[in-house]
Formats: structure tokens, sequence, C-alpha cells
């Protein structure tokens, strides 16, 4: 067994990035204004990144230790009143909302946003703004939550606010909208994180990266991502249903009125427990990416990982019902939930021996980074195996809410996520620093974090088996559940020291820290190539890759297939004026496409200003602010993609184009723009089916539908109203096709014709539903039904909006066929706009009349 | 604050045919689980003491790996022991019975924030916070809530069930013993969550017979003194929230408080029913359960005695 | 998984790959992007995630039809009523689990196929891949898919197998 000392091995010289005398110039152009309007305009993603993980560990200091020591101690005694019962309610409601909400998936995403570039061989992610957007939507949502502290309206409800103990009769303060609109602003910047790297890591690798030469890591960003997008959307859905309810007299939840509490809980599960592999998977790409560089051998089973992880993705969404199974689901549906909860233990188990294999093929380095691996290894298995216990369903009526789930998720989320994060920082930190971490405080940090964690949550599963319940703020003595509390806050202090190791390593680092050189590891991935820390624009010569492994097994980086080596070299040396980056095919990684990146903007912030303002309105209930901060957004993001001058004439793209037979877009890329618009309409589409099974799941509970006394919606004028927007969909894809014939003029008219058509079919639902008869706070039947009419019309009228803009810009003449693709864009939103009317009325307007 | 003692509630001592089929499934899962646990650390501890061969060009020896380990361990292993523990999960579900035989004994069990409601609508009884019921007899509890979620959850009986505002649901339970067992609420209800405690008294056939019609007789009080505890229980708005069915009053808010000298416990288990309890929790609530319910309730001394008589007399 | 190269013949702007095909070279600019193996690629992500939706379909299917037959009074719901829950989920489980063999039996056929083609022709593909592994020309995505739709033969049949066993409501 080798130690640290004998670091980077012997033979272990890896290639580094070419160096061309253009660097500077790059590095330059791609640098953010200095000063504090740098500061607030920036878009590099080594700032973004690195914001996001800071404001992750600053949250974590927050909610995770100060609230988990102030619980232990009001614990490590029975009968306890250190502090009262409302605080205790408070400190566990924010401990589980940050760790879940604000620690855990910003810190991933920051990882993802900072180290991609690097690792994927390319010089940005794709949407940099995005990119900021989400960071300070992130911000500002953290934000808002912790201002109920200064308010003393603290939310109490636990982290997963049922109903209705959350709603309006029981939680009648404000504390609970603090949670709901505050960790909503952060959901919508989870969202918007996990569209750029899904983008990112599909199009913007190096040339050659093929899809199966992708490291692990960007792999597993790729499905959280899309687990994201899949799960946060069906809360949000549930946040605003719970909003509406609490600020605007809906029932959704209230069985007084038709609702049903159990909606809540299904929405808040949905998302719930895909948000537990959210956090997972991310853990899985860092531990394949660790272990490599640590045994000297490549992974062992990259396509069964790959598998593994793509099959956690799709399983994690059946098990949300196992956190209900106390709920009176019938024992054929609990068999169901049970059974994907034990299947998903296959792919766990393929994932612990394909990490045991690679190190039975490798020689293990005692680097902390590796240190911390094994730890995870260890608490993740007995966290996984506690976890198949708790998917048998009648044990997990036995521990479910006590103390045994607390020892297991514990075990889940410090082990399974926390450990990797901290091998994480250990590896990547002199990456970005360029200064190595002292391995010595490293030890003492992995030994006090592994102990302090076992000893504070193993005595909780026996806790459990002895019938103590989760979430009561002190326990009566003689039940026996004195020693293992006692022993437990104890861990807890032992997890504290650890974590204060880690700060003084991170401090000691930063100041003295011995320079690291480009690759300390002797690692095998291309962010290792790059200089530590790297120069902004990270690649001035992007590399090709022809391995899996490029920096083992290639000599040198830009060498390859002749064609792209001229190609990369050309790119090192022109543009010079805009920030040029390529776009690949998803699967083959042939270049596709170079186009201008954007870059630092004031819009971002402003729309997330913007963002924040809508949901602070409705938080203290000035409703017009919140038409003031929509209005915001809708400036903001018309001015955040309002076409520039592209600065570059088309003949010299096309010169470009002819030389190397990649397309160039310096007025902004058409694929990634393409990528994007689908996205959002996929964010749109969930939103739309979690609205429309809530819609479902409320018939299902009201036996009489539409309520007594209210009549089924008579059904001509909504006809009327859907064939017109049928029709309008087909007037803007002539009127696209138009443009593509170069027929300018045409292409104008067919736009608004589109805008009259369409405009003339809402005015007329809407002239049918101001007759309806009933309304937003008479019943689930009524609140259900405006809530998704609201939701087609904001939706229309941000179609609405986009063709306007579009209209505007074309009577500019700023659309021609060879740049066209927020026109195609925006006519695919139309599409799927008109698609969500259509199916969305004739749910509202058909369904009672099944009855 | 002083608590009762019961018998601890405990997963792992068994008291009832499901609790057992429970416990059966847990002790399989654990051997089951510390097996597998080895294996894995026994395999991850030779790996690290391993000398690893030099390494070496030749894909080969990486293919067998793939196959030994990922196969073998990685699916394998898992699915066999996942096959046996999710056919033993159907076992023990089985063993919770689907319903109740028509001439069951029928319990409604009503969650309050904090405390539960209890009656026996064929025995006409109406209680709080206990739950009696004959040993070796199958019970239908028909529970649902009057505000937020609770839930039903006796370890030491296997039984848990969510008792929800907008249903009823029905749960079977059976106590193989004479005993007491803890049921505190097992879904966070709000600020007293903690104190919610409900006392299931599992007594032998006579017992429980002498139970039920004792709480079927009702006694007009007597003495002076509890005479004028009933104008202080009316004057005082007792009457608003709690009823004593012997009285003819019919406050609903609160526990119904017939029969209260022969409860256990107070404030859903917080503190032994004792006179000087009664007296602390009538005239200070806030001070024992801070959250609950129960508003504090200034009365003289005087008041105050005469009160706790017609209570102790009232029946 | 990666086609074999093919030249840069019959190229198109990406802006073309929609299919809106009134973009052809109108403009002038050569059409420099090989999107001749969309087809191919596309077909290889479909074995990729085919057996893991299906067997998503499947538990979403036998999902709502229990949930909606053991609790709701709606309209057309009587259908529902036991024992549709069990027959339901029989049915469906047969049918995903050999919807889901197929897909891996297919996937393998494809794994397979690209294994042969990069034998019969080790320089086939050259172009991009260079000579240090051919783990991907080997058809990793589709030897992914396979690993996907076996397991989802073994999810399906472990979904539904407990209505052999349990009542339905």
């Amino acid at each position: 067994m080798s130690t640290l000392a004998g670091w980077p091995p012997s033979g272990a010289e890896t290639p580094v990035v070419a160096q061309p005398q253009t660097e500077a110039e790059l590095d330059r152009l791609w640098a953010d204004p200095p000063g504090l309007w740098g500061q607030l305009t920036g878009v590099q993603n080594d700032k973004i990144g690195s914001r996001l993980m800071l404001t992750g560990f600053f949250f974590l200091l927050l909610g995770g230790s100060f609230d988990s020591l102030v619980m232990r101690a009001q614990l490590a005694i029975p009968d306890n009143s250190l502090v009262s019962p409302q605080l205790y309610n408070e400190l566990f409601t924010n401990h589980g909302s940050v760790t879940m909400f604000l620690v855990v998936l910003p810190i991933f995403e920051g990882f993802a946003i900072l180290l991609l570039p690097l690792m994927l061989g390319t010089r940005e992610m794709p949407f940099p703004r995005l990119g900021a957007f989400a960071y300070w939507t992130f911000l500002f949502g953290g934000l808002l939550y912790y201002s109920s502290t200064l308010f003393q309206l603290v939310p109490d409800a636990g982290w997963f606010a049922y109903t209705p103990l959350s709603g309006p009769e029981f939680s009648p303060g404000l504390a609970i909208d603090f949670w709901v609109l505050g960790l909503g602003v952060a959901e919508v910047g989870a969202i918007a994180a996990a569209a750029e790297i899904i983008i990112g890591v599909c199009k913007m690798r190096a040339p050659g990266m093929t899809i199966s030469r992708m490291p692990l890591f960007a792999w597993a960003m790729l499905i959280t991502s899309f687990m994201i997008l899949f799960a946060f959307t069906p809360l949000i859905i549930g946040s605003l249903l719970l909003e509406l309810e609490r600020g605007f007299g809906a029932s959704f939840f209230d069985p007084q009125k038709g609702g049903s509490s159990l909606l809540w809980q299904h929405l808040f599960w949905i998302f719930g427990h895909p948000e537990v592999y959210i956090q997972f998977l991310p853990a899985v790409g860092i531990v394949s990416m660790v272990l490599p560089a640590f045994t000297r051998h490549r992974i062992v089973g990259y396509t069964w990982l790959v598998a593994s992880m793509v099959a956690i993705g799709f399983l994690s969404f059946a098990l949300w019902a196992h956190h209900m199974f106390a709920t009176g689901l019938s024992p054929l549906v609990l068999s169901f939930f049970a059974a994907a909860s034990m299947a998903i233990g296959i792919p766990a188990g393929v994932q612990i021996f394909a990490w045991l294999a690679t190190i039975w093929a490798g020689r293990p380095i005692w680097g902390t980074p590796f240190l911390f691996v094994l730890g995870f290894l260890v608490t993740f298995v007995i966290g996984g195996i506690t976890g198949v216990m708790v998917a048998a369903v009648p044990f997990d009526l036995q521990v479910h809410d006590s103390y045994f789930i607390v020892g297991h998720l514990h075990y889940v989320l410090i082990g399974g996520v926390a450990f990797p994060i901290f091998a994480g920082v250990y590896y990547w930190w002199p990456k970005f620093t360029g200064k190595r971490l002292d391995e010595r405080l490293g030890r003492w940090n992995f030994w006090l974090l592994f102990v302090g964690v076992n000893v504070a949550f193993w005595p909780m599963h026996r806790l459990g088996l002895m019938g103590m319940p989760r979430r009561v703020y002190t326990y009566e003595s003689g039940l026996g559940w004195e020693i293992p509390n006692l022993v437990s806050t104890i861990g807890v202090l032992v997890i504290f020291a650890g974590i204060g190791v880690f700060v003084l390593n991170l401090a000691h680092s930063w100041r003295h820290g011995e320079p690291a050189g480009h690759n300390p590891w002797g690692a095998d991935s291309l962010e290792w190539a790059t200089a530590s820390p790297p120069v902004e624009h990270g690649w001035s010569v992007v590399p090709i890759v022809r391995s899996r492994h490029p920096l083992w097994e290639q000599q040198e980086l830009e060498r390859g297939e002749e064609r792209l080596e001229r190609f990369v070299r050309a790119l090192s040396e022109w543009p010079l004026r805009w920030r040029a980056a390529v776009v690949v095919g998803t699967a083959d990684a042939r270049p596709q496409e170079v186009f201008r990146v954007a870059g630092p903007s004031p819009w971002p912030l402003v729309a997330g200003g913007g963002v924040v303002l809508i949901f602070l309105a409705e938080l203290v209930k000035l409703r017009w602010a919140a038409a003031v901060g929509a209005l915001i957004v809708v400036v903001a993001a018309i001015a955040w993609n309002r076409p520039s001058e592209p600065p570059m004439t088309t003949e010299e793209e096309a010169e470009f184009e002819r030389a190397h037979h990649v397309a160039v877009n310096a007025g902004g890329s058409v694929v990634i723009s393409r990528w994007g618009m689908g996205l959002a309409i996929l964010f749109l589409a969930i939103a739309f089916a979690s609205l429309l099974l809530s819609y479902f799941y409320l018939r299902l509970e009201n036996p009489v539908w539409p309520p007594p006394g209210v009549a089924a919606p008579a059904v001509t004028r909504t006809a009327v109203a859907g064939a017109l927007l049928a029709v309008s969909t087909a007037v803007v894809r002539t009127a696209v096709r138009r443009l593509g014939r170069s027929q300018q003029r045409r292409f104008i008219v067919g736009l608004v014709a589109a805008l009259a058509v369409s405009v003339a079919g809402a005015v007329v639902q809407t002239w049918d539903l101001a007759s309806v008869g009933f309304g937003l706070g008479d019943h689930a039947y009524g609140s259900i039904f405006f809530t998704l009419t609201g939701f087609l019309m904001v939706v229309f009228a941000a179609a609405v909006i986009m063709v306007g803009a579009i209209l505007y810009w074309a009577l500019r003449g700023l659309y021609t066929n060879r740049r066209w693709a927020p026109v195609s864009n925006v006519a695919r939103f139309w599409d799927a706009m008109v698609v969500m009317w259509l199916v969305g009325f004739a749910t509202l307007y058909l369904a009672p009349h099944l009855t | 604050m002083a608590r009762t003692r019961l018998i601890a509630a405990t997963s792992l001592h068994p008291q009832s045919p499901v609790a057992e089929a429970i416990a059966d499934l847990w002790w399989l899962m654990l051997v089951l689980g510390v097996i597998v646990f080895l294996v894995f650390a026994g395999l991850l501890v030779a790996g690290l003491r391993r000398t690893a061969p030099e390494p070496s060009e030749d894909r080969a020896p990486h293919r067998r790996l793939v196959a030994r380990w990922i196969v073998a361990g990685g699916v394998a292993m898992p699915a066999v022991v996942l096959v046996v523990v999710f056919a033993a999960t159907l076992q023990a579900m089985r063993a919770v019975p689907a319903s109740a035989p028509a001439d069951a004994l029928e319990i409604e069990l009503t969650g309050h924030r904090f405390w539960y409601e209890v009656r026996y609508p064929a025995e006409g009884i109406v209680t709080a916070n206990e739950l009696h019921v004959p040993v070796g007899r199958q019970v239908a509890v028909r529970v649902t809530s009057k505000d937020v979620i609770h839930s039903l959850w006796v370890p030491a009986l296997g039984t848990r069930v969510d008792m929800l505002p907008e249903r009823t649901s029905t749960v079977v339970l059976q106590a193989d013993r004479p005993g007491e067992h803890h049921s505190r609420c097992g879904e966070f209800c709000g600020i007293q969550h903690t104190n919610m405690e409900l006392i299931v008294v599992a007594e032998g056939p006579d017992d429980f017979a002498a139970w039920v019609s004792s709480q079927q007789r009702f006694t007009e009080p007597t003495g002076a003194l509890a005479r004028e505890g009933r104008a202080v229980f009316v004057g005082a708005r007792c009457v608003d929230c709690h009823a004593l069915r012997g009285q003819q009053t019919a406050g609903a808010r609160g526990p119904d408080l017939t029969h209260l000298p022969g409860r256990r416990t107070l404030g859903a288990g917080l503190s032994p029913n004792t006179r000087e309890n009664i007296a602390d929790w009538i005239t200070d609530p806030q001070a024992i359960k801070p959250g609950a319910e129960m508003p504090t309730t200034p009365l003289t001394p005087a008041q105050l005695d005469a009160l706790l008589a017609y209570l102790e007399a009232g029946g | 998984m990666t086609p074999p190269d093919t030249p840069p013949a019959d190229m198109a702007r990406p802006d073309d790959a929609s299919g809106e095909g009134a973009f052809a070279p109108a403009g002038g600019t050569p059409v420099p992007v090989d999107v001749s193996a969309d087809r191919r690629v596309r077909l290889t992500w479909v074995a990729f995630l085919a057996g893991p939706t299906v067997w998503f379909t499947h538990f979403m299917v036998v999902y709502l039809v229990a949930e909606a037959g053991c609790t709701g009074g709606g309209p057309g719901l009587r259908l529902l009523d036991p024992p549709a829950p069990v027959v339901v989920t029989l049915v469906a489980t047969v049918l995903a689990a050999a919807l889901c063999a197929a897909a891996a039996a297919w996937a393998f056929a494809r794994w397979q196929e690209s294994r042969r083609t990069l034998e019969a022709a080790p320089d086939a593909g050259q172009s991009l891949s260079g000579e240090f592994d051919d783990d991907h020309r080997r058809g990793a995505l589709g030897f992914a898919g396979f690993l996907l739709s076996s397991f989802s033969v073994l999810a399906v049949l472990f979904t539904g197998a407990p209505a052999l066993f349990l009542g339905p409501c």
C-alpha cells in the first residue's frame, strides 16, 4: 500500500493543455468585468459554480449544523426544557427544509457548473446567463426563506408541510407562506440550473468525447438534472395549490370543501422521494471520478454504472408512496411501491460491486478523498440495508416516523451524500485554488466525521425500535431512551469537531497551501490537463478526446483526426472578438456548430429580482406588486434575449464554415436554443400533467362532480375557442415557412393573423369563464377548474408575448432564412401551448359530463 | 413533569399475532442484512489489503472482473436477498387481517389536537385517551380525525394507521395478553405532538366486561359541594367544551369527562391522574402542556375544590 | 453506437435537422454538418430507454387501476372494482414483461451488430475514435440498453407478482 508521499506516482506524467499565444487575449475576452459591476453581471461558470457551493455551505452551517446542535442538546437528557416546544418544531422544520432544499442540491449544481466545462473539454456552460439567474434566484429564495427568522415567523409544520396542518386553518400566520414562497423561488433556481446542466452535458463537449466516453460525473449530473425537472415541477405545482389555498381561499386539501389532504402528500412525495436520489446520483458520479485516481485503475463496469444510474432515475419516481404506507392505501398498491423500493437494491448493488471491483483491480493510495470514498461505501451500505428494511411494508409501519427512520436517512444522506461531497471538495480544491489541502488535517477531518456520524446515528435505530417517535421535543425517563439519546448527542459534537477541522483546513490551504500543479492526483479526466487554477475560458485549444481516460491513454490532447486538429487549432485563433464555443452531436460528439456564448449581463439579476418580487408580494399580500414583478421578469427576459448585432458578417461565418465544415452562428446557437426551448416546453408539460393528475385525483375523491348546485359546463363557446386556437397554430406554421422562402411580408402578415385569431379565441373562452357561475373558492371543483384555466391563460399570454417580440424584431428585419432560430423556437412553443390548451379545456369541459 | 410508567412500547416485544409476524420479518431482515454487510466489508478489507498485480494493457482480466463481481455480487446476491425479503413481506402482510369478523367489537377513535376521543357506539361509551380492549378478540377500530392528520401507532400490537380528516379507515386490533401499551401519535400534528398519547388497555374478558358496565353507569352527584361544583362547571364555561354524560352536558370540543377518576392519565398521557394534577391542569393547562387547546381558568380555591368534587362524583 | 463515418456529402445546417426542408441552402452557405446519422442515433436512444419506459408505464397503469378501483366512486369506475385490479395487474405484467424482454433482445442484437461491424472492418469509424479504446464503438449504449431492459423484466415481474398473493383492496 502506498501512502500519499508517493504522489504523483512515477510514470504518471499526464498531458497538459497547449498554451497558444492567443491565450492571454482569450482570457481577457472571457473574463467578467472587474469590480462590483462585474460581480453583479458576471456569468463565468467558475464564478457561478463556486458561489452556488459557498452559499450552499453557508446554509449548511446555518441550518444543518446549528439547528442540529440545539436539537441534540435538547434531547440529550429526558424532560429537558432548554427549548420550548414551539422553538423545537421550528428547529426541525428548518433543519429539514434547509438541508433538503438549500444545501445539497445547490452544492451539487455548483460542482457541476464549476467542473463540467473543464471536465468535458469546453469553454463554458451553454446558457451562462441562465446559470447566473439560477444562482440569484437560489440566493434570493434562501434569503427570503430565512428572513422569517427576523420576523419571528419561522415555519413550524415540518419540511413536508402536511396539509391540513400547513393550511390556512391550522397555520394562520405567515410562517408557512415563508416556507412555500421562499423555497418556491429556490426551486425555480434549481430547475433553471438543471436545464443548463442537461444541455451542457448533451451538447457541449470536446470533439470526440462520445457519450460513452463521457466521465461518469457528467452522466450522473445529466440523469440528476432530468430528475430535477421531473420532480421539482410537481412540487412547484403543489406549492402553488397550497398558496392558493392559503392566500386566495381555494380548496384543494380541505375535506370540508371537497379537497383531500392526501393530494398534498402525493404531490409532495412525487418530488420528495426522487429528491433523495437527486442528491445521491451526483455522489455516485463523484465517487466514480475519485476512485480511479486513487486506485490507479479505470473504473470497472462503466456501462453497468451508467445503466444503474438510469435505472435508479426511473425507479425513484415509483417510490413516493412508501412515505404513505400508513395512509390506508390498498394492500396491492402498497406491495407495488414496496416492490419498486426493493428493486432499487439491484442497481445500487451493481454500483457497490463495481466500486469494490475497482478497488480490487487497482492499488489503493490513501489520500483523503479516498478515505471519504471508503467512509461513503461503509455508511451507505448500512443505510441501504436499513432502506430495504423500511421498504417492507409491515416493518415500515412499525418504525414509520420513528427514530429508526431518522437513523436510516442520516446514514443515507450523510454517508451517501455528504461524504462524497467532502471527497469531491478534497479532490477538486487544488484544481480551483491551485493549492493543496493538508493531508494530516484531512485525515483528522475524515475520522472525526466518520466516528461522529456512526456514534450519532447508530443509536437512533435502537431508539426507533423502542418506540421513540420523531419530531418530539422531549421524552420521559424510564423507557430506556436516555443512554442512546445521550450517545447520539455526543456523536453530533464529534461531527462538529470534524466540520471545524474541515473549515480550518480550507482556511489553512487558502493562505499557506502548497502549489498543486496541473494534476496532483495523476487522474485521468480532462480537467486535470488545465492549469490550476484554470484560465477564464478553460481551454485555449479545445482538446480532441480519443479515449475514456484521455489523460492516461493519450500522449497529446490536440492530436486526432486531421480535420479536427485543424478545427481546434483554428478555434484557438479565431474568433477573438466574441466568446466562441463548440456544439457537438449528442452521441457521436462531432462538432456541429460554433456559436457565440452570451456574455455578462445585468438582466439575470433583474429577472431574479422580479421573480422574488412576485413571491414577496404574495407573502406580504401586496398583490399589485406581483404584477410589477411579473412585468420586470418579462422585460428582463426580453432584454436578456434581445438579439444583438452579430459581431461578424455572414460572409466571415461562411468562410470558417467552408474551411472546417462546421456551422458558425455568431448571433447565437441554433442547436442550443432549440434544446432550451424543448426543455422549457417539457417543464410546462410536466407542470400541466401535475395539474391534470390533481384534477382527476380530486374527481376520484368526490362522488358527486361537479358538486350539487353546480351545472356541468356548456361546451359550445369552448369548442369555438379551441377551434380558433387550433387554426392559429396552422397559421404560425405557415408564416414560418414563408420566412424560409424569404417572403418577409407574408411572414409578418402570418404572425399578425395568428395573433388575431388566437386572441379572438381567448376572448371567447374568457367570455365563457365569466359566466360559469362558480368561483375559485367555492369547492375543490371550482378551485382546480380555475387553477387549470389560469395556468393555460398564463401559458397563452407567454406565447403571445413571444410572438409579439418576434413580430417586433421581424418588422425591423432581424430575421432572415439564415438567422431564424428564435422564430422556429417560438413556433414550437406555440404548438405546445395550443396542445395544452386543447387537452386542458377538453378535460375541464368534458370530464363533468361523464357522470 | 411526572409521567406515568407503562409497559415500554417496543416493536421487539410483540403482544399480538400481527406484531409477532412483523418481529419475525425484522429478525429475518436483520440476519440477511448482517450477512450482506459482512460479505461487503470482507471484500472491501481484503481488496484494500491485497497487493494487486502490475497494471497491464490486457483487457481480458478486466472483462472477467466485471462478470464475476458485478453479476455475482451486484445482481445475483441482491436479487436473491430481495426475493426472500419481498416474499417474507407479502407473508407478513397477509398476517394483517383485511377485515374484522362481523361480530367484532367496534370502537371509533377520533384524533383531536392533542388528544384521542374514544367511542364504543354499541355500548354507548365515550371516553378519552384510553382504549380498552378484551384480550384475544379481534377489535375493529374505525379511525378518523377532527382536525389535522394524526396516527394510531401501537408498536407492541403491530398496529399503525393514519387518522385522516377526509376519511374513516378501519384497522383490526388484537392483543394476546393483558397489559397496557403506549401509543404515541405517529404523525406530526403541531405544537403538542409530543404529548399526545393513547393507552391501549388489554384486559381479560371479565375485567373488560366490568369496565364496560362501570362506564355505562351514571351517578348523580349528591353532596352539596359537588352540586356547587356543577355550578362552577357551567359558570366557568367548562361546559362549553366538556361533557359529563350523566349530567346532560354536551360540550364536544374537549374530552368527555364522564368517569374521569377511573382514567390513568391526564393531558393525553402527560401526567398521572391525581387530584392535585387535575387541579393544576384546570388552573393552568398552558404551563403543563403549552399550546394545548384548553384555556387557563381562573378559579378561587373554593370553586376549584367544588369543581374537583363534582368531577370525582360525576359520572 | 457511433455509426460508420459517412463522408460529409449530405450535410445540412443544424437548423435543418428539424425537418423544415424549406431551409435548404437558399441563402447560399454550404451545409457543413453531418446529420446522416440521426436516425440510427435516435434508434439507439430508443433501445437505451425502452425497458425502463415500459416498466414505468406498467407501474403507473397497475397503480392507477388499483387506486381507482379501491377508492373512487366516479363514473365508469365500477368497471375497475375488484377483482379488476388483480386481473389488470396480471395481464399488464405479462404484457410488459414480454415487451421488456423483446426490448432486451433488440438491444442485444444491436449491440452484437455493432461489435460485428467493428470486427469486420476494424478501421471503420476510426476517424474520430483513437486507438485507445473501442468500448464506445462496441455499442456501449446498446449494451446499456440491454442491461436496462433485462433489469426491467425483473422489475416488472417483481412489481406484478404480489397480485398473485394479495387481495386487491
